[in-house]
């Protein structure tokens, strides 16, 4: 079909570079708060490597070594020329570039809550449907009793819970790691996906063993946000149900699962696409949490262990990562709501 | 009129679920035969509800009830929900007010007529598209192939009231209802759509109930003409009578338009202590 008169290639573009140049400031902002963080944390990076009873001269060879004796504007410019060469410093505890094991552990964490995302969005969005399709039946008080879990019991409290049933007692789940031990070291991690690789590694039973361990935490981790999505997209689609072409498609003959999907689902879009990216952000939050919890090696425990020793390299690079994610998420999401309503594009 | 109404309606009521027990509308009977018959009242008097009543549409904070309601000879009281989907769409159709509202922003106009006709009619794809772009053309949409993914923001209101149109009558439906079809448009644009309809509905072998607050309008084009005041139905006669109307009601309706001759004058006003509603 050739493209419609509408579509205006300029509008288009203009609007993706509205988006981007807001990303962009974002990032820049982002980029200054880690650097000011680091800049003036309490912890001396000179002072960690050198010890305290390093003399005088040692320690000022070792800030300069950092670059810690240069004015600010150039640190921040040094810091930047770093960045573009995906360079975030050097661990202080363990002396291995922080880049490099961002690289190894954020897959894990991104693994971790993607998979919760699907299943909390589409449970969500489900449950959100059947509650708009039959209003005041048990799928309310359902999702009312989720919700309220979710936000209000700890995920670690929940988390060492299904331990203790689900793994300890009943050995319906695997318990914590992400592989059972006979896999764990024998298993090349290339991507870092656990899935992804237990899979392409043909042995029988690992992928299993990667599900059967992926499924606590990650179902734990739905939990966490399924209320939300559910209660806030029931909220968006009763609303829609007023509106006048609801009366006109049921002036047409549509019968009320039919309006549901295809007239109010589609104009609900926008709300449900910001309340699932909102909802991706925070469980990449609680993925942190979880991790601990179900001992999976992902950012949580990585941030967990670097937070313990003092480590600022490691601490402020995790923090970056997971900030240019959430922008990213944002930045996506805004471009999705307006790309997805005709109205806007 | 005929032997047989089309539509033909016995006390019919409207009233709240919960609460206040005084019906909004009602108790209401009249028949509505071929060709078309005006609706007429002021803001408020219950014409929406009466429309939304015939077709089982009402909000669900409302409940309706008749003695007896027959389309075509069949007791329509007694039917199901599923078998109001069937009804509706098909054997009588709706034209809403204002296009900018009742058509769904996030649907192309295509997709929207072509699911009237979907939901009722059971034709392959290519057929289905011949016959909304045949319902495009009959309206008088210009270029239907190019307004098939169209969106209505895009549409200029006279268009958008086309479109309903064109989903109004894709089923070739017996009775056609038009809710102030032409009040959201700019008046040398209502006339264009109001005899757009009429031509079609005469076409088709329609029956037209028509809404509308303008009197001469109604009076032009309709054949009867039922009055509504506060609910309840003070009056009806032939369209071409209204200028020798004997309710008070509708005298008072008649005798309020504004126009050239009347200009700098007072428009005489209606007292409700004149009235005894008939039905
Ligand atoms: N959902 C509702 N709940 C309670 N009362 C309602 C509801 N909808 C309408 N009403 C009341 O019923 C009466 C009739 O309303 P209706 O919309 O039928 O009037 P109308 O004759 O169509 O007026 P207009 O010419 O302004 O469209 C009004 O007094 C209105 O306040
Ligand atoms: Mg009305």
């Amino acid at each position: 079909m050739p493209a419609p008169r509408w579509f205006n290639a300029n509008t288009a573009w203009r609007m993706l570079g509205s988006s981007a140049l807001s990303l962009v400031l974002t990032l820049a902002g982002l980029l200054a708060v880690t650097f000011v963080m680091s800049a003036f944390s309490p912890i001396d990076p000179a002072l960690q490597q050198v010890g305290d009873h390093a003399s005088a001269a040692t320690y000022a060879q070792a800030r300069h070594a950092l670059g810690l004796d240069a004015p600010l504007p150039l640190r921040f410019a040094h810091y930047l020329i770093g960045l573009c060469h995906g360079d975030l410093g050097i661990s202080t505890a363990t002396g291995q570039a922080v880049a490099g094991e961002l690289r190894e552990v954020f897959p894990a964490t991104l693994e971790l809550s993607t998979i919760a995302l699907l299943i909390s969005a589409i449970a969500g969005v489900g449950l959100a449907l059947l509650s708009a399709r039959w209003p005041g039946s048990w799928v309310d008080s359902a999702i009312r009793v989720i919700s309220l879990l979710g936000s209000s019991v700890p995920i670690f409290w929940l988390g060492l819970v299904a331990l203790a049933l689900f793994y300890a007692h009943w050995h319906w789940a695997g318990g914590p790691g992400r592989l059972d031990d006979a896999y764990e070291y024998t298993i090349d991690m290339p991507t870092g996906l656990v899935l992804l690789d237990s899979w392409r590694s043909g042995m029988p039973g690992a992928f299993a063993s990667a599900i059967r361990h992926m499924l606590l935490p990650a179902l734990l981790l739905a939990s966490y946000v399924l209320g939300s999505i559910a209660r806030l997209t029931r909220t968006s689609l009763l609303g829609e149900l007023h509106q006048e072409y609801v009366t006109l498609a049921r002036a047409k003959g549509a019968g009320p699962g039919g309006i549901l999907l295809r007239h109010v689902l589609p104009n609900c879009l926008g709300p449900m696409l910001t309340v699932i990216a909102l909802a991706y952000t925070n469980l990449l939050q609680g993925a942190v949490l979880t991790e601990t919890v179900f001992a999976r090696p992902g950012l949580g425990r990585y941030l967990t262990n670097a937070l313990f020793y003092g480590d600022v390299p490691a601490i402020l690079g995790a923090t970056l990562v997971l900030g240019i994610v959430f922008i990213l998420i944002n930045g996506v999401t805004d471009m999705l709501v307006r790309l997805l309503d005709p109205r806007l594009r | 009129m005929a032997e047989h109404p089309l539509l033909r309606v016995e006390q019919l009521e409207v009233r709240r679920r919960h609460g206040d027990a005084t019906p909004l509308v009602g108790p209401l009977s009249f028949e509505i035969g071929p060709g078309a018959t005006g609706l007429v009242g002021e803001s408020g008097s219950g014409k929406s509800l009466t429309v939304r009543a015939l077709l089982q549409l009402l909000p669900p904070s409302l409940q309706s009830h008749s003695r007896c309601m027959q389309f075509d000879g069949h007791e329509l009281s007694t039917l199901r929900e599923r078998q109001w989907q069937a009804l509706r769409g098909a054997d009588m159709a709706l034209v809403m007010q204002d296009p900018r509202h009742a058509l769904n922003p996030r649907l192309s106009i295509g997709t929207q007529i072509d699911e009237a006709l979907r939901l009722h009619a059971r034709l392959p794809r290519a057929e289905r598209r011949e016959r909304v772009l045949a319902a495009m053309h009959e309206v008088g949409l210009p270029q239907p192939r190019q307004l098939w993914t169209h969106y209505p923001h895009q549409l200029s209101g006279g268009m958008g009231q086309r479109v309903m149109l064109a989903i109004a009558l894709i089923n070739r439906p017996r009775l056609l209802i038009a809710d102030e079809p032409t009040s959201a448009l700019d008046t040398h644009l209502r006339d264009q759509v109001l005899e757009l309809m009429m031509h079609l509905a005469d076409a088709h072998g329609m029956s037209l109930l028509l809404i509308s607050h303008d009197l001469p309008l109604v009076a032009r084009h309709c054949r009867d003409v039922l009055v509504m005041y506060r609910g309840r139905l003070v009056d009806r006669c032939a369209a071409a009578a209204l200028d020798t109307a004997t309710s008070p009601y509708t005298r008072a309706l008649w005798h309020c338009r504004p126009s050239g001759d009347t200009h700098g004058q007072l428009l005489p006003v209606f007292d409700p202590a004149q009235m005894d509603p008939v039905a």
